[in-house]
């Protein structure tokens, strides 16, 4: 499972993203903590509403994960 | 044919040459299993084999996650911040401590859900297949399936803005904060889908608390969609999840460029640039929201726009047409034979929306849909 963390202007343009991924659901706490810091971090440099800072995440086998993990 | 409906002391003796079953994570336990069957000499010998048929059955149905146990300390949370103002919201903002100890419950939240819906999914999908052919089962391989599924969550800002614009008290009252949706490849695997979650929801610790089947009942002006809220009863949290067919959200999403014309740029120095004014947006925004707001004759906007009222009718009756001839074509199995019909009729669409919206204040749009 992928989760991009991207910063968009206000013509939806993304000006920078960073990818966190979820092998197994037991990482669940640890990479909601890490992106929870990403957040903080880029709505600090990149303050609303001029930028928006948002996550989407969706299914992607990345190629260096096992076919059978989410 | 699929495992999951027959009984452990069946399965040998009913399968059929190109038997296919789905498989989940126990992929390596199942194939132990196999093996072992491959191996008996005799298939009635599992018959009499009770802990080998039980076995295989306890793999193909054991999903390591079922019933994880609910999380007190983020149910706790969970249950202080659904009583947050807005006030208590925009404090969150300058206090780097709550507003992580905010951003780690939903993002939990929305991963827990996301992960576990997509375990249902992943079991109609097939993702491992296996063939057994003269009485040995081996491994095919993985399938893609052919719907996508992706959610995200508001920000805090977004969050706070809507709460203020439809005056909500508390952010109980916001109920999308976390989202996500699966784009289907027709109405009738949405349906599918939602018959699945519906029968499998509670067995990853989640309920069904509400829903709006717009495919079986459509409103006049948006179909082909379903919307559920699910709660997680290991976060405590509300998850909303649309259902729908991906041929109506590949029109209602297109992207849609205003072109405002050339507008003068003041620079930090002092000179003037000349740039292109443009807006980016997409039809559902533009001729669902928007519309509906300005074509409300209580709103000053209905005054302000008053000579091009009839034009932005005729926009969001033809929005409402297209759609329901998606729908239609869809419910009929004819979307593939009118397929190229309407998507010239879709791109038709794009170049009015874009010469009709060009007369409307880009500030108004960006307010109507803050």
């Amino acid at each position: 499972m992928k989760i991009r963390v991207a910063v968009k202007d206000k013509d939806n343009n993304i000006v920078y993203y960073e990818d966190f991924f979820i092998k197994d659901r037991t990482e669940i706490p640890e990479i909601s903590s890490i992106v929870s810091d990403k957040i903080i971090e880029l709505e600090k440099k990149y303050p609303y509403p001029d930028y928006e800072v948002e996550q989407n995440i969706a299914f992607e086998i990345p190629n260096n994960l096992n076919k059978n993990e989410i | 044919m699929r495992m999951n409906n027959i009984k452990s002391s069946d399965y040998i003796k009913n399968v059929p040459n190109d038997f296919i079953i789905s498989n989940n994570k126990n992929y390596i336990k199942n194939n132990q299993v196999s093996n072992q069957i491959n191996n008996l000499d005799d298939k009635k010998t599992l018959d009499n084999n009770e802990d080998l048929a039980n076995g295989l059955l306890l793999a193909l149905k054991n999903k390591k996650d079922l019933f994880t146990n609910p999380d007190d300390k983020l149910i706790a949370k969970n249950e202080i911040f659904k009583k947050y103002t807005i006030q208590d919201l925009e404090s969150i903002k300058s206090n780097e401590i709550s507003k992580k100890e905010f951003y780690n419950l939903f993002n939990s939240i929305l991963y827990n859900n996301f992960y576990d819906i997509y375990d249902i999914l992943k079991d109609r999908s097939s993702d491992f297949e296996y063939s057994i052919n003269d009485g040995k089962i081996s491994n095919l391989g993985y399938q893609k399936d052919s719907i996508s599924f992706y959610a995200n969550i508001k920000s805090l800002d977004r969050i706070i803005e809507k709460m203020k614009r439809k005056n909500k008290t508390n952010l109980s009252e916001i109920t999308d904060i976390v989202r996500g949706r699966i784009d289907c490849k027709d109405i009738y695997q949405a349906l599918e889908i939602y018959n699945k979650l519906k029968n499998s929801l509670n067995l990853k610790n989640k309920e069904l608390i509400e829903e709006d089947n717009m495919i079986i009942n459509p409103r006049t002006d948006y179909m082909g969609r379903i919307h559920l809220l699910i709660k997680d009863r290991e976060t405590g949290g509300i998850f909303e999840l649309q259902i729908g067919s991906k041929n109506i959200t590949d029109f209602i999403e297109k992207g849609i460029l205003i072109d405002y014309g050339i507008k003068e740029k003041i620079n930090n120095n002092g000179t003037i640039t000349y740039v292109q004014d443009t807006f980016k947006s997409n039809i559902h925004d533009l001729c669902y929201k928007s519309l509906n707001k300005i074509l409300d004759p209580n709103s000053h906007y209905y005054e302000k726009y008053k000579s091009i009222i009839p034009k932005l009718q005729q926009l969001k009756q033809e929005y409402v047409e297209i759609q329901k001839e998606i729908f239609q074509s869809e419910k009929d199995f004819s979307f593939e034979q009118r397929k190229n019909e309407l998507n010239e009729r879709i791109n038709n669409y794009v170049l009015k929306v874009q010469d009709t919206f060009k007369y409307i204040d880009k500030n108004d749009i960006e307010a109507i849909l803050s």
